[in-house]
């Protein structure tokens, strides 16, 4: 979510320099050359709206228009101002130090793992790791081809990641589905 | 200039400059350890006096000693022997260095991952 609304950041940053960069060139010609340009505000659309909100009219619309800019500038500060801290998955915490890893080369030992286990096609670690430490969840999914059972994959992926998974603290999901056509038994 | 072993370290040099090149070179020498990783923008290493040791970061602790987080990259092996292994290493070969009692908690950061590549013919 942080990271998304940081690319927002800087997407609608990148584009609101633009615009204002325009804007601010328009309203400086405007000031400078109005009268050779033939600009005048009066009568314009612009001086029509500015009366309408200063009239006595329903102005619904601006105020939603206005709620959304507010919104958007305090989803811009999250993402500008939020502290990015990344989730880590910790084996070991005490006295003489940290053992950490990342969430990624974690998975991917999962699935190295689970491809290791007999009568898996293919595997698939999705890992989920939680606010706090030693709290995670690890979805594995272990194709199989037909000829063996969904429970005894299960139980042998479960053997094989479920000593390392439990040192980090993880829960464990395991799906054996059937694997697609051409896949190879490991 | 990035440091690649103790023996560039001189030893005028700060402690945490000394315990991080320690921390690295015994890191490196440690089995299923295929390197150390500075991370994608380069902050995690120990700097000073023009020198810099990439994949270890040294921070002074109250007490005078010195936190040494390693951030390796491992090969597919178990993590928790491999970072019982690099911590030792470390230890041993800050004890031999004369730096023992500078040396607080050990941290092992396992950055990623990768299947050891075969040597060809």
């Amino acid at each position: 979510m942080i990271l998304l609304l940081r690319a927002l950041v800087r997407l609608l940053g990148f584009l609101l320099l633009i615009a204002l960069a325009l804007i601010g060139l328009g309203f400086a010609l405007a000031a400078l050359l109005g009268d050779q340009l033939g600009v005048q505000l009066e009568g314009s659309a612009v001086s029509r709206w500015l009366a309408r909100l200063e009239g006595n009219d329903s102005q619904g619309l601006e105020a939603v228009i206005g709620g959304g800019m507010v919104l958007l500038g305090l989803l811009l500060l999250i993402g500008a101002l939020a502290p990015r801290r990344e989730r880590r998955a910790v084996l070991e915490q005490g006295e003489h130090g940290t053992v950490d890893a990342r969430r990624r080369p974690l998975a991917q030992m999962f699935t190295a793992l689970a491809e290791r286990t007999r009568g898996v096609t293919h595997a698939k670690a999705k890992l989920r790791l939680g606010r706090q430490a030693r709290h995670g969840r690890l979805v594995l999914r272990a194709e199989r081809p037909r000829t063996t059972d969904s429970t005894a994959v299960r139980e042998a992926v479960r053997s094989d990641v479920g000593e390392l998974a439990a040192a980090f603290g993880l829960k464990t999901r395991i799906q054996a589905p059937l694997g697609r056509r051409g896949r190879r038994v490991q | 200039m990035p440091v690649c072993s103790p023996a560039e370290v001189p030893a005028s040099a700060s402690v945490r400059l000394r315990l991080a090149a320690l921390a690295r070179a015994a890191a490196l020498a440690t089995g299923g350890v295929l390197g150390l990783d500075a991370g994608r923008a380069g902050m995690r290493m120990t700097a000073s006096e023009g020198l810099r040791v990439d994949g270890v970061v040294c921070a002074a602790l109250g007490d005078g000693r010195y936190q040494v987080s390693v951030h390796l990259v491992a090969a597919m092996v178990s993590l928790r022997p491999l970072a019982d292994a690099v911590r030792a290493r470390v230890e041993r070969d800050v004890a031999i260095a004369g730096l023992a009692d500078r040396l607080g908690p050990v941290d092992v950061a396992v950055e990623d991952v990768q299947a050891r590549t075969e040597a060809r013919p």
